[in-house]
């Protein structure tokens, strides 16, 4: 089953590279542009992933990731937090709310997709180049 | 009170930073200029200044990223691919600026935080100014030929 991957993030750049890395792969890529827009989106599209931003307007990645925890439907959604800010209290406290990951922008492609890969399977489109994933079907 | 790094650390942290997200970002490296000659900066046309905040107990500051209109269009290239700009927004180098910015800011904010002044970071904002005559503020560092200049500046305030 082809997994969703849902992205939070302000910066439609960071949208824009996340989109361009995950198009070679059998994935469904949704967006958000703050954590408001993002609960809704995962309530409709229930993500195998997020991949959230820590810093944005309207509603930042924190309060996101209470309230998804809170939601009894969305709560064990894995989360990967993408965030410029690595100071250890700010990773304390997204460890305490159960991110399954972080990956500090900027980021090397092949860093994130090593990441993404051991939660969701990527399969490339059209059966081309290397399968990412910890289960992975014949290429 | 722990004294904060002084100036010209402060403006060390800004370009190890620099030079960290381009070299991660565009396979870029950057080097310190010395010196910059007027005709340089007012060949690049327009500048894109994003300023990120610098939010701490006790402390405050900003970092600010000054970079050529020119080179946020090679930096939206090489991210984005052909095209070069996300379909998104209506300022996508604008966008683009103010994420670096924000990744700068970010390292400098983890510098700071190993000195013993953990700070988190504003959202970026960004404006459009033509290149600075004179001595524009900040540390020039010179990346494919462009001239991008960080300044980072931090201080106690009241409690």
């Amino acid at each position: 089953m082809t997994p969703t991957i849902l992205s939070i993030d302000d910066s439609t750049t960071i949208r824009s590279v996340l989109a361009r890395l995950f198009r070679p792969f059998e994935c469904e890529l949704c967006e958000a542009a703050n954590g408001e827009e993002g609960l809704a989106v995962a309530a409709l599209k229930r993500p195998d992933l997020i991949l959230l931003d820590y810093n944005m307007p309207v509603m930042d990645g924190i309060a996101m990731l209470r309230r998804l925890r809170e939601d009894p439907v969305l709560k064990r959604t894995p989360v990967i937090m993408l965030t410029a800010e690595s100071g250890f209290e700010n990773m304390a406290t997204v460890a305490r709310l159960g991110v399954r990951d972080y990956i500090t922008k900027p980021f090397r492609d092949e860093q994130l997709l090593a990441k993404v890969g051991r939660i969701v399977p990527l399969v490339p489109r059209a059966g081309t180049g290397t399968s990412i994933g910890p289960t992975l079907p014949p290429t | 009170m722990t004294p904060l790094p002084p100036g010209p650390e402060l403006q060390r942290m800004g370009g190890q930073a620099l030079v960290e997200v381009l070299d991660t970002l565009l396979s870029s490296p950057a080097t310190e200029v010395q010196r910059v000659s007027e005709a340089v900066e007012a060949a690049n046309g327009l500048d894109l200044l994003a300023t990120v905040a610098l939010i701490g107990k006790g402390v405050s500051g900003a970092v600010r990223l000054r970079i050529p209109e020119a080179f946020a269009r090679h930096a939206a290239g090489v991210l984005l691919g052909a095209g070069g700009t996300g379909p998104h927004t209506q300022d996508p180098l604008g966008d683009l600026t103010g994420e670096l910015g924000n990744m700068v800011a970010g390292r400098v904010a983890s510098a700071l935080g190993r000195s013993g002044h953990p700070c988190s970071l504003g959202l970026p904002e960004v404006v459009r100014s033509p290149p600075v005559e004179g001595a524009p503020g900040g540390t020039p560092w010179s990346c494919l030929g462009y001239v991008i200049r960080i300044d980072v500046c931090c201080h106690h305030r009241p409690t």
